[in-house]
């Protein structure tokens, strides 16, 4: 193992993170046992991830947060020497925020007007047909049939608008209401279910109607993570979706909220993960 | 800090032309081999201090190797002490054919006793043992998280702009892959690299500094 591959292939970190086959381990193992530089890299290597994930389980590493609030109340010198100086960054950071915000939503709000025409080309074609008929008469060219055939296009526009309009309400107070009665089922892993419930390894999941979206709770994990991630694919092993950062709530619990959209009458493969192992595999159906 | 008189023969010539980091890494690697042959000839032939010199270059190591493998200090402690324990014994006995090869002889012995004390504490044997992380249920930094990395990691995150730092945070925390984080933040992949080894440098500066403080001398 030479020190170009150790860098070209990110070999320090690959072996903290035990991402290494188990020769490459070896291998690696060895040289260092007799390499100084790669010593001493391993180690500092192994600190930085450790520091890393605590400082990101701290929040400390979330965008925009430079230090815990609890420091500045430990130091109140520190506190002093520095409120001026920070107050004032604060506010030129606050203003550059506030200008940037300003931005993206006028060109959100541009987006949103290109999409909403993208989206209803009938209010387009009505936008148009009105402006064909303004003109036609103010011209005086057009014979009558052709003005009534023109206004009847129009009113049929104005209709199918007024269902488009009706049916965007419907969306946005079915997005405003609580979601309500939903189902909250617990799951076990693969070799738990096949112990409790026979023969079949899946968790069958009897969704009633109307149902929007529920809510799991992944039974029997190995415990002692900072925070979890789950993969759900479906049956021919496409990614569903996926979510990092679960977190064990007060009863130890790791729960998440799906949507009914997402999960059709199929068989879903729910794997779980602690920082890069697998550590449980669930199997539901929906019924 | 006993050194026995050995350990001053170092037998190298001095090459002038050569740069100054070729000629240090060469310099190493001749005197690390000749050590380790000239420490295993005398442990054969019954010298204490020679089996001082042997902890004191190695102990460091093999309680590392130990800790990454099973991120538990304490266990590590115990795989330091009953590796050395059964390397003496066999280097008493001659037993190491090829005296070059203490290095590898040592992991050998280390991994051995380390896959023991897994066996002995693990419910079933079904499992791979070469495919097995014995550290798969404590975290990594519960074993090498200390107060000087957390705030050295904490300097060198202040001077990153906020999407570097959210780059460290999926990158070590979320565990995304690199793909998906470049996308996430907007940045070509080499860029992340980049990021990263720069974000290392300033951090081991920072922690170097912060030991020098801490030590006494």
């Amino acid at each position: 193992m030479t020190h170009q591959q150790i860098e070209a292939n990110e070999i320090v970190e690959r072996y903290v993170l035990h991402q290494l086959p188990p020769e490459e381990r070896r291998a690696f193992q060895e040289h260092y046992f007799s390499c100084d530089e790669c010593f001493e890299r391993t180690q500092t290597q192994a600190r930085f991830i450790a520091s890393a994930r605590e400082a990101a389980d701290s929040g400390f590493l979330v965008a925009g947060q430079s230090e815990p609030a609890s420091s500045v109340f430990l130091f109140p010198a520190l506190l002093r020497a520095w409120v001026v100086p920070a107050l004032a960054a604060g506010l030129l950071v606050a203003f550059a925020l506030i200008g940037l915000w300003a931005l993206s939503l006028r060109r959100q709000n541009q987006q949103l007007v290109q999409q909403t025409a993208e989206r209803s080309p009938a209010a387009e074609e009505l936008r148009r047909s009105e402006t064909r008929i303004r003109e036609l008469e103010a011209s005086g060219t057009a014979s009558q049939e052709q003005l009534e055939s023109l206004k009847k296009e129009n009113s049929k526009l104005k209709e199918q608008l007024q269902a488009a309009e009706r049916e965007r309400e419907t969306h946005v107070s079915q997005l405003r209401r609580s979601d309500i009665n939903v189902p909250v089922i617990n799951i076990f892993p693969v070799d738990e279910a096949q112990r409790g419930g026979g023969a079949s390894a899946a968790n069958r999941i009897r969704v009633p109607l109307g149902t929007e979206s529920l809510v799991l709770i992944l039974g029997d994990y190995k415990a002692g993570y900072a925070s979890y991630r789950l993969e759900i694919r479906d049956a021919s092993g496409r990614l569903v979706t996926r979510h990092a950062g679960l977190k064990p709530d007060q009863n130890g619990d790791l729960s998440v909220m799906l949507s009914r959209a997402l999960l059709r009458q199929s068989k879903y493969k729910l794997s779980l993960f602690g920082r890069q192992e697998l550590i449980a595999q669930y199997v539901i159906e929906i019924e | 800090m006993y050194q026995p008189p050995w350990l001053f023969s170092r037998r190298y010539v001095h090459c002038p032309p050569l740069s100054a980091a070729l000629e240090s890494r060469i310099v190493q690697r001749t005197v690390a081999t000749s050590l380790d042959s000239e420490i295993v000839a005398s442990i054969g032939l019954g010298d204490s201090a020679a089996e001082s010199a042997l902890y004191e270059k190695y102990s460091g190591r093999i309680y590392f190797l130990a800790l990454s493998e099973l991120h538990s200090r304490e266990d590590a402690e115990d795989v330091r002490a009953e590796t050395f324990l059964r390397a003496l014994q066999a280097l008493r006995q001659n037993q190491l054919q090829l005296p070059g090869s203490l290095g590898p002889f040592l992991v050998g012995i280390a991994l051995n006793v380390i896959r023991e004390l897994v066996r002995r504490r693990s419910k079933t044997q079904t499992l791979d043992e070469e495919q097995l992380d014995y550290s798969a249920d404590r975290s990594l930094e519960s074993a090498f998280l200390d107060a000087e990395a957390s705030r050295a990691l904490k300097e060198a995150a202040r001077e990153l702009k906020p999407r570097e730092r959210e780059f460290l945070r999926l990158h070590y925390y979320e565990e995304l892959p690199k793909a998906e984080i470049a996308s996430v933040l907007g940045v070509k992949e080499e860029r992340l690299r980049l990021i990263k080894s720069r974000t290392l440098k300033r951090f081991r500066e920072i922690y170097q500094r912060l030991s020098d403080t801490k030590r006494p001398d």
